[in-house]
């Protein structure tokens, strides 16, 4: 059951601080949630992640405490794709960091039919 | 003069349930009288991360409906009222009960009232659900809950830290395609009336508290209406399986436990470090389609309610900004 884990290190310039926000969305809005796992000393990405809602259209949270060691982003993706976030995270990083964050996919990852279908299984533009 | 009551209302769920204890006498102080009551409310809940809501027929406005809990010995007096403004009969079936069904358990129509008393005689967690024809179909839309039965010795077994009810149920999208249930054409899986409720990598979804070193206990019901639940926790063992909840029914060691429909048991997991333990049924077609609950194991595990997100109210957006952990 266990899918191969596809890992995307990426580092955050420490420039985007500013308070996060949330952006309206309908209630029809199909929303998802991407789960970021993250490994090393974090805690600029972790600044700059929550910044997103404010800087990258279709975010519409993020929550940094519920699970430890993960990021929660829920998005709109009738605006931008689960894809779409991991690349504006990766433009965002420099390779000498070492943070290393990954899309969490596991046994219990939620679509029935793994990697298939789950968008964020598309592996062309990370690291392995 | 020695008769001591004690009246504790309850109200659940928009008012509509209250279970009032009555304790007599002070020399038998064990003995209590819990007034139980429910009313069949047919409505709408939300069942997923996205605010889908389901044309539900529930007791007290609630899938699953609100947990009673007694302990071994104590009586219950129980009301079950089916407002005018519904449209179908319903009933009510107590897994805990012991008495005649012919009497008891008989649907009544909208607009009428039914009454009966039982005696929890034997501890344990148990399956309470509406019995009236289509039972199946009345129960996949909803009309089911768990009442536990303390045992009258607490010290019947080890003292839980922390404890939680899980009832799993099957979801059939359309709930009025009663041969779809018979075919058992199931769309989800759902642990407390939710599909992935207590997933928190999902959309919406939730978890389940706990800090490590916690013993915590799960009382598990299986609502069906057809499905068997391999309720296995991933990353654990179970310390302790105590089938129908009963302490006497002790299994030490397990990995996974078959509770079958309309029955019920009840796990203990000590979780020894932090970190996510998913509480899954192992027929993978159920897991994978709703019925996975993550425990989480975190020093600053706050307390939770036996059901968590029971109703689940869905926002948009889901999840609350929260603060980033200065380092």
């Amino acid at each position: 059951m266990f899918l191969p884990i596809s890992r995307l290190v990426i580092a955050i310039p420490m420039l985007l601080a500013s308070l996060s926000s949330y952006q309206t969305v309908s209630a029809s809005s199909p929303v998802e949630r991407i789960a970021l796992q993250f490994k090393g000393r974090c805690s600029a990405q972790q600044r700059d992640i929550r910044a997103l809602p404010s800087t990258l259209p279709g975010v519409l949270a993020i929550d940094l405490s519920s699970v430890p060691g993960h990021a929660l982003i829920d998005i709109d993706t009738g605006m931008l794709s689960p894809q779409d976030v991991i690349e504006t995270v990766r433009r965002l990083g420099h390779d000498e960091d070492a943070c290393l964050m990954e899309p969490m996919q596991s046994c219990i990852s939620a679509n029935p039919f793994g990697h298939v279908d789950h968008p964020s299984a598309t592996h062309t533009s990370m690291e392995y | 003069m020695f008769i001591i009551r004690l009246y504790q209302g309850l109200v659940f769920a928009a008012g509509l349930a209250t279970i009032t204890s009555v304790t007599i006498p002070s020399t038998l102080a064990l003995a209590k009288t819990h007034e139980v009551s429910m009313t069949a409310v047919e409505t709408e809940v939300v069942i997923d991360g996205s605010g889908e809501k389901y044309a539900a027929w529930t007791f007290n406005g609630q899938m699953p409906g609100p947990v009673v809990r007694v302990t071994e010995g104590d009586t219950v007096k129980f009301t079950l009222t089916n407002p005018a403004t519904n449209k179908y009969p319903h009933a009510m079936d107590f897994h805990a009960a012991e008495i005649d069904f012919l009497k008891n358990y008989r649907a009544i129509n909208a607009g009428e009232t039914i009454e009966y008393t039982f005696v929890a005689k034997k501890p344990g967690i148990f399956f309470y659900h509406c019995g009236a024809p289509p039972m199946i179909q009345h129960i996949a839309r909803g009309m089911f809950g768990a009442i536990i039965v303390d045992p009258k010795n607490a010290k019947a077994w080890a003292k839980a830290d922390r404890e939680y009810v899980l009832i799993q149920s099957e979801h059939f999208k359309n709930p009025e395609d009663v041969q779809g249930m018979f075919d058992r054409k199931f769309d989800g899986i759902m642990f407390n009336g939710g599909i992935f409720k207590y997933h928190p990598f999902v959309s919406g979804g939730g978890k389940l508290d706990a800090k490590p070193g916690e013993r915590v206990r799960i009382y598990f019901v299986n609502a069906g209406p057809n499905e068997f639940s391999a309720f296995h926790p991933i990353g654990e063992i179970w310390d302790n399986v105590y089938e129908s909840g009963n302490p006497a029914n002790k299994l030490t060691g397990v990995q996974t436990y078959v509770v079958g429909p309309g029955s019920a048991a009840t796990f203990d997991v000590v979780v020894e470090s932090a970190g996510a333990y998913p509480l899954v049924t192992h027929s993978l077609t159920g897991a994978l389609r709703g019925a996975i609950a993550v425990l989480l194991a975190s020093p600053d595990a706050k307390p939770q309610p036996l059901m968590p997100m029971v109703p689940w109210k869905v926002s948009v957006p889901q999840t609350e900004i929260t603060p980033v952990p200065m380092q």
